[in-house]
């Protein structure tokens, strides 16, 4: 606990350093060579992707830092995942920053510090690299969002994105105020007197009455503050000016990568921070948290769903459905907290949480890379009409997308279906319960958007392959794209038939989550 | 007269309160800002007023953090509002209305 | 955990803040009543204002937005001199530290000289184009 361990930090160290040379390098290269740094950094992350899925799952839990920082199966799960998306982040944007033509080393690098800040959350042992580390991933991706600052979209959509992010970081670093007045703790996990590791949970339920409501606001303030960040409703007027806005690789970036944090952090606090309740105790603080998160998945998933179905453009259509994606993930969310609230320690809604994320992340790259191989990496036609007959002009790549769409809403036997599958079945789960069988209503909601869900994008596959071609212009299909997106509509597949593995995967986080 | 907890806590929400108001009220982007700084600073006013409580240095080391961490995304902000300015002549943040739908 | 105890403070203690709060807003308003007092009063018209003979009549503002390169420099001083509140605990701790934590605080130390070295090569600081 009091070490500073700083092999467990490894692949952090790993990252900054690649991104400072990927910083520095740009200053000597010169020009035309300087767009070489999205392979550059494309290399660099697979290195430390092979290097994360040759780690082994750890058996215990470690701490660095001080315990500032812990080493665990979660943690090492959502790592792999984020090293994944910060390639085909790398693959997609190396075309498109060639089309725009300037600074791809700012960009890179941002991209890798960005990635470092998610690494540091997935590891989080303490509100103080909470903080730190989650406002290291948004203020990259606030620059990002604005990347293009020439571009009346971009500049528009970087200014929404910082004034909701920073709101939300000051209603976050409020709410933790307070969960420290309370238990006089900033560390999820810290040696007590006896010399006994202690959980913030434990300090949390061992509190009177009225700290306890002390710390009730501190959680209410400090989750609304990462609703914001992970989308939900009704914090998520953002999301469509921002993902529409953003240049397209950074709205990827955004929708996994930024999504797949504010989750991670809302499921530490929830393990570490939020207390147990022995059965038969005074239910009060964590009900309530219950019933404001089913409040909140309901309205997350039946807004984004319905939201979605009039949109004209496609890129605003993907910020609405990440918005419905959310609330899927929030179902998992209300299974793990209503576990709680019974007193249970099973946390099966966190293992369908990491499949969800690790099948999203394919399904959402894919889909992206299509629309910025489809748009040649400019910005100009992100209309949904625009795709009318792109079955005939471009076959392969209706196709990618196309698989894409329907496992982004969830049809066998495809990896979407399964992430929803699993976060439903662990709601059902929970409404096993004593006093949470209104939890079915949840589960049955996220049913009906299933179905709601499938319309609109059936829509746009409609548009691909019933519509005749607008222009006989061809798709050209550079081929690291292509391959990237292949291989994703590949994993998609494959996660969907043979998912043996990738829930073992997933269900091999659940071992560590605690100490 | 004895300063309890409690009054830094009402000093810390009134600031609070005043940054979240501006914050959603606002229509100037650097009045928004200042607000946004606000708010950071109620909730480092509350973590200094527990640290005392406490008795302990965690809340204070926090609150260097969070001072550094308000710092950069100041620098961020202003920079990303002056090449909005650039583009439109204004920081008015009703004006940016492109997007509709 | 140990009872808090919830008197944290007393009024007493704020005296000197007081005294300072006086002393600052009663500096700024004696010098701005005693430069009114004091200083020469010019009759002012508006033919006493406009420009004779010499000079052209003014068509606009006077008050021009010109470039600000400061704007930038402004920026990154907030940001290279808020990096310093690190040093202050760790130079508090110097006597009794690690030598590890000395080498900790040069890496942080070094990543700040490698802003400050991209800083300068990209040209934030150099006025003299345009």
């Amino acid at each position: 606990m009091d070490a500073m361990n700083l092999h467990l930090m490894l692949p952090e160290i790993y990252l900054v350093l690649l991104g400072l040379v990927i910083l520095i390098a740009d200053l000597y290269l010169a020009p035309e060579k300087r767009f070489n740094l999205g392979w550059w950094t494309a290399g660099g992350l697979s290195v430390l992707a092979v290097w994360l899925f040759a780690t082994p799952t750890p058996e215990t839990v470690e701490f660095a830092g001080f315990g500032l920082y812990r080493a665990d199966g979660f943690a090492l799960f959502m790592k792999k995942v984020f090293a994944l998306t910060g390639i085909l982040v790398a693959v997609m944007s190396t075309g498109y920053l060639k089309r725009y033509g300037r600074g791809p080393g700012e960009f890179f690098s941002l991209v890798i510090f960005a990635l470092t800040g998610m690494f540091m959350v997935a590891s989080v042992n303490d509100f103080m690299s909470l903080f730190v580390s989650l406002e290291l991933v948004t203020l990259c991706l606030f620059i990002l969002a604005a990347y293009r600052r020439h571009d009346k979209l971009s500049g528009e959509a970087g200014i929404k994105y910082i004034i909701v992010g920073a709101m939300a970081a000051g209603l976050m670093l409020f709410g933790m105020a307070f969960i420290y007045g309370a238990t006089g703790e900033v560390r999820f996990t810290y040696m007590g007197a006896d010399g006994q590791l202690v959980l913030l949970s434990q300090t949390v339920a061992n509190l009177e009455s009225g700290w306890q409501m002390t710390a009730l606001f501190g959680f209410t303030v400090l989750l609304v503050g990462l609703g914001f960040k992970v989308a939900a409703v009704p914090f998520h007027v953002w999301v469509p000016d921002v993902y529409q806005g953003a240049p397209t690789p950074v709205t990827a970036f955004l929708s996994v990568g930024s999504k797949a944090a504010g989750f991670i952090l809302i499921i530490r606090v929830i393990t570490l921070v939020v207390p147990t309740i022995a059965p038969g105790a005074d239910l009060a603080l964590v009900d309530q948290l219950v019933k404001l998160f089913a409040l909140i998945a309901g309205l997350t998933l039946f807004y984004g769903n319905l939201a979605a179905i009039p949109q004209k453009n496609l890129k605003r259509l993907m910020g609405f459905s990440s918005i419905g994606h959310a609330g899927y993930l929030l179902l998992g969310i209300v299974a793990v907290l209503a576990m709680k609230a019974a007193g249970e320690e099973t946390m099966n809604g966190v293992s369908a949480i990491a499949f969800y994320l690790f099948a999203y992340v394919f399904t959402n790259m894919a889909m992206f890379i299509g629309m910025v191989i489809f748009t040649q990496g400019s910005e100009d036609s992100h209309a949904i009409d625009d795709y009318a007959g792109l079955g005939k002009r471009a076959p392969l790549l209706a196709l990618c997308m196309t698989i894409a769409l329907l496992s982004l809403a969830g049809v066998p036997p495809l990896a979407g279906f399964f992430g929803k599958f699993y976060l439903i079945s662990s709601i059902v789960e929970a409404a096993r319960l004593d006093g949470y069988g209104w939890l079915l209503v949840l589960a049955a909601a996220g049913a009906v958007n299933v179905v709601i869900s499938m319309y609109y994008y059936l829509c746009v596959v409609k548009r691909m392959y019933m519509l005749e071609p607008t222009s006989d212009e061809p798709i050209h299909l550079p081929p690291p794209a292509k391959i990237a997106m292949v291989a994703c509509i590949v994993l998609v597949v494959v996660i969907g038939i043979f998912q043996g593995p990738f829930v073992q995967m997933a269900t091999g986080v659940l071992a560590t989550l605690g100490f | 007269m004895e300063i309890h907890i409690a009054h830094y806590l009402i000093v810390a929400g009134i600031l609070f309160s005043i940054g979240l108001v501006g914050v959603v009220v606002r229509r100037n982007a650097i009045v928004v800002l200042m607000c946004l700084e606000l708010m950071l600073n109620a909730a480092n006013l509350v973590f200094v007023a527990f640290a005392r409580m406490h008795g302990n240095m965690q809340g204070r080391i926090f609150v260097f953090f969070a001072i550094t961490v308000a710092a950069a995304e100041a620098a961020v902000m202003l920079a990303i509002i002056i090449a909005v300015y650039r583009q439109r002549e204004t920081v008015n943040t009703d004006d940016m209305d492109i997007m509709q739908g | 955990m140990t009872p808090c105890p919830a008197v944290i403070a007393t009024v007493s203690e704020y005296v000197p803040v007081l005294v300072m709060l006086i002393f600052a807003v009663s500096f700024a308003g004696f010098s701005l009543v005693v430069s009114v007092l004091l200083g020469k009063k010019a009759p002012t018209n508006p033919v006493k204002d406009a420009a004779y003979e010499c000079g052209m009549p003014p068509i606009s503002d006077a008050h021009q937005r010109f470039s600000v390169k400061f704007y930038l420099v402004a920026i990154l001083f907030v940001l290279f001199d808020i990096e310093v509140v690190f040093l202050y605990p760790w130079a508090v701790q110097f006597q009794a530290m690690p030598a590890f934590l000395f080498a900790e605080m040069l890496v942080f130390i070094g990543i700040l000289f490698l802003g400050w070295w991209y800083v300068i090569r990209k040209g934030a600081v150099d006025w003299s184009t345009e």
